[in-house]
């Protein structure tokens, strides 16, 4: 199989991660940041992957898979934490948790 | 591919020697969540805390053991040297006091879970502090954090979750950053190892960012400066134990990695480009983080920007990159430890479940109701301000003079010029303690509580007397390359 | 070919799943997202990690939030979404921004090029035997020789995850607000009590 060069994954990789950040940022809904915090963590993995091939090292790999395990944990501790804060409450919208303004 | 190589990798008993402080801290919790399956329901906050206690006073006697043994464990991924031992050491005894101030929990919070939940995240931060390749250090981090994300939502009060919830958006977002600044490294330099980082290809951009997403994520952790704007926040909503935890533990872990990284994984030849940001974020935290703590009006949040000019200076004499910045670093790790949590301690014991011995106004005229626990606080805020005859002094004139000898005079006169302001900023609240009280003033707060604090205030005290009379500072601590 | 059209694939899927009106087109989008990038995993000879992101990623992780969006959305009368800091972009400037970013991105990384390693091609490694570069036997062996460590420090993330969220969500019936007549009374003595401080200095 053809593979192409390894500059064009590490800059797939680089705009996804950008789009995750944004994400993050831009968005208030506690759901979608986590997703974005999710979509970074992939943009990593594709890097991984890559540099693992180019390497020719499977360290890569296991940190990868490394990586997916704590995704899981991480989406699990924060699903548990968005249900208990916003359980009672209809709305799911950050703007609303105004007891701790910074 | 089932190399010999891979088969080198045999794994003997000296490299479970090695692990065994967090082998016996992780068990430990396992053995606190049976008992607590086993025993009544009143026994639960006292076997849990009695337990988490053996279980780290035992390590703490494998680390006294394995100081003096440097052991490069797991062909090199976990490294057990007098470096790491120390910040074990003082990871265990800040989570030992930590556990002392469980009661504050609300009464429906299953104790177990939360002394559990505290062990994991002290394993995690040990396991930072040892970590020789990148793959120990995300999973140190992520245990310690993920443990971390669970205990601060853990109180009914919605500010808690609230603070836990943003803790858990903002913090995993830096955990990608870190991370992300890892992979370029890996990338870099085809290994996952330490040691590798030492020789990147030379002329290489990308080495460049990749170290700064991994110092940004650093930065995040440690709260410093342009970073910093979770911690009072997170501080003040947090359960007090988690507080006190977050407060000395994280940051260990953390300038362990931090450390590690400058000490033994910096080119010389990128050493200046490296050092700089360094030098630049100790300053404006030792700065921004006492000028911030003017203002407060709740000493848990006063208490997360003291944390973060005191990490400040640590971090100041880390800028250096000198053997006797870190050996004093070190030592003034352990003076931060005692006086904060000196100063938690005193905060427990005036507290009641809803988690009001934290305000201000909780404080005035303590000095006539309760003389010994305002002459406690007053010792700690003194401490902290690094006035003699205290180890705050002691720690302060041995890290001033680590940061004259690595050549930096001008972070010199910033370290003199935020300890100034930071001594405004506690003379405040011991003015407000020993003010003269006219009038009963009110506070659900201040019952008879249980006597874990004031074995915590005991030894805090003897210990920022002590250290500060006889600086006894470790010796052994660079660390291990391999 | 095959490496543009995934780029594009995923670009546009994460496009999605950042700027959906609702968390469940976001979902829908980050599963699109992930089942691509298990097919790059394929093409970078990475077999067992594609397969893991299937299963995790899609299997378990996406289920979750589905589930927490049906907890979140029943029982209230709709799901709402809040106001957003993202701005409302008609999509040829969306578009244009992305593209913006991936020249930027591309261009930059272009400038690395020389300073990265260059990619093996297939023919050198030993696709196909059960040793192969990515197989689940290579994994395997390293996962459980040189790599022990970290797949030991595993064991004890997942259990932090349970127990967390065990104590974080197991005792729903104690959900409730705090005691706002208790807490008004004791700020109101206070305030009384400072004020009468003031009043006598």
């Amino acid at each position: 199989m053809a593979v192409g060069e390894l500059s064009n994954y590490v800059t797939l990789s680089a705009v996804l991660f950008f789009l995750g950040v944004a994400g993050v940022i831009l968005r208030r809904n506690p759901l979608v940041m986590l997703m974005g915090v999710e979509l970074m963590l992939n943009a990593s993995n594709l890097a991984l992957v890559a540099f693992s091939r180019a390497w020719g090292s499977m360290v890569g790999h296991i940190f990868a898979f490394l990586v997916i395990t704590v995704a899981a944990a991480e989406a699990a501790i924060g699903l548990a934490i968005i249900v208990v804060v916003f359980h009672r409450s209809a709305r799911v919208d950050v703007d609303d948790v105004t007891i701790l303004k910074g | 591919m089932i190399t010999a190589a891979a088969l080198q990798h045999a794994i003997t008993a000296a490299d479970w020697e090695a692990l065994r402080p967090i082998i016996w801290i992780a068990g430990g919790a396992l053995a606190v969540l049976l008992f607590d399956l086993c025993l009544p329901r009143g026994a639960h906050r006292i076997s849990s805390v009695l337990l988490g206690v053996t279980s780290l006073v035992w390590a703490g006697g494998f680390l006294v053991r394995n100081y003096h043994t440097p052991y490069a464990a797991f062909g090199g991924a976990f490294l057990s040297d007098g470096f790491s031992v120390v910040f074990q050491g003082a990871i265990v005894l800040a989570t030992l006091l930590s556990l002392l101030f469980v009661y504050t929990f609300e009464e429906r919070i299953s104790s177990a879970g939360a002394v559990a939940l505290l062990l994991w995240a002290a394993s995690g931060a040990m396991l930072m502090t040892g970590a020789g390749n990148l793959l120990i250090l995300f999973l140190g981090l992520e245990l310690l954090s993920l443990a971390l994300y669970a205990l601060c939502g853990m109180a009914s009060r919605r500010a808690a979750r609230e603070a836990a919830l943003k803790y858990l958006l903002l913090s995993s977002m830096a955990s990608a950053v870190m991370l992300y600044g890892m992979v370029l490294l890996f990338g870099v330099t085809g290994s996952v190892n330490f040691s590798a980082f030492l020789a990147p290809p030379p002329g290489n951009p990308l080495y460049l960012v990749a170290l700064g997403l991994f110092y940004v994520g650093v930065a995040f952790k440690l709260g410093l400066v342009p970073f910093h704007i979770w911690m009072p926040d997170v501080f003040e909503g947090a359960p007090l134990p988690v507080t006190a935890f977050m407060s000395v533990a994280t940051k260990a872990g953390m300038l362990a990695v931090l450390a590690r990284i400058i000490y033994v994984a910096t080119p010389a030849g990128l050493a200046n480009k490296v050092l700089l940001p360094i030098w630049v974020v100790a300053a404006l935290s030792m700065i921004i983080g006492n000028l911030a703590a003017l203002s407060q009006s709740n000493l848990k949040r006063l208490l997360a920007y003291s944390g973060i000019g005191q990490i400040g200076y640590i971090v100041a004499a880390f800028a250096g990159a000198t053997a006797l910045g870190l050996r004093y670093a070190l030592f003034y790790l352990l003076a931060y430890l005692f006086m904060t949590l000196g100063a938690f301690a005193v905060i427990a014991a005036l507290s009641d479940q809803a988690d009001e011995g934290a305000r201000l106004v909780s404080y005035a005229g303590l000095a006539h109701r309760r003389p010994m626990l305002a002459a406690a606080m007053s010792f700690f805020l003194i401490g902290l301000a690094g006035l003699p005859p205290t180890v705050g002094f002691m720690g302060k004139l041995l890290l001033l003079s680590s940061v004259l000898n690595a050549g930096y005079i001008s972070l010199a006169v910033l370290l003199i010029v935020g300890t100034a302001i930071s001594i405004y900023a506690y003379a405040k609240i011991i003015r407000v303690m020993y003010a003269p009280m006219r009038h009963e003033v009110v506070a659900g707060a201040m019952s008879a509580t249980w006597p874990l604090p004031w074995i915590a205030i005991a030894i805090c005290s003897v210990a920022v007397l002590g250290l500060g009379l006889y600086p006894l500072v470790p010796s052994a601590v660079l660390p291990l390359v391999k | 070919m095959l490496f543009w059209f995934l780029a594009v694939a995923l670009i546009a899927s994460a496009v999605a799943v950042v700027t959906a009106a609702k968390p469940v087109y976001s979902v829908i989008a980050l599963l699109a997202h992930f089942v691509t990038l298990a097919v790059v995993y394929v093409s970078l000879s990475a077999e067992f990690l594609a397969v893991t992101q299937i299963l995790v990623y899609s299997g378990a992780i996406l289920i979750l939030f589905l589930f927490v969006i049906a907890l979140l959305s029943s029982g209230v009368d709709s799901f709402e979404v809040g106001p957003d800091r993202l701005p409302k972009l008609p999509m040829p400037a969306l578009f244009a921004l992305v593209i913006t970013l991936v020249a930027i991105v591309f261009s930059a990384a272009h400038a690395f090029a020389h300073v990265l390693p260059v990619i093996t091609p297939t023919s050198q490694l030993a696709v196909g035997s059960a040793a192969a570069f990515g197989s689940v036997a290579t994994f395997g062996a390293m996962l459980f020789t040189s790599q022990l460590l970290p797949f030991e420090i595993t064991a004890l993330i997942l259990m932090v995850a349970v127990i967390g969220v065990v104590v974080l969500a197991g005792d729903h019936a104690t959900l409730t607000p705090p005691d706002h007549e208790r807490l008004r009374a004791i700020r109101r003595r206070e305030r009384e009590a400072i004020l009468r401080e003031g009043e006598a200095s």
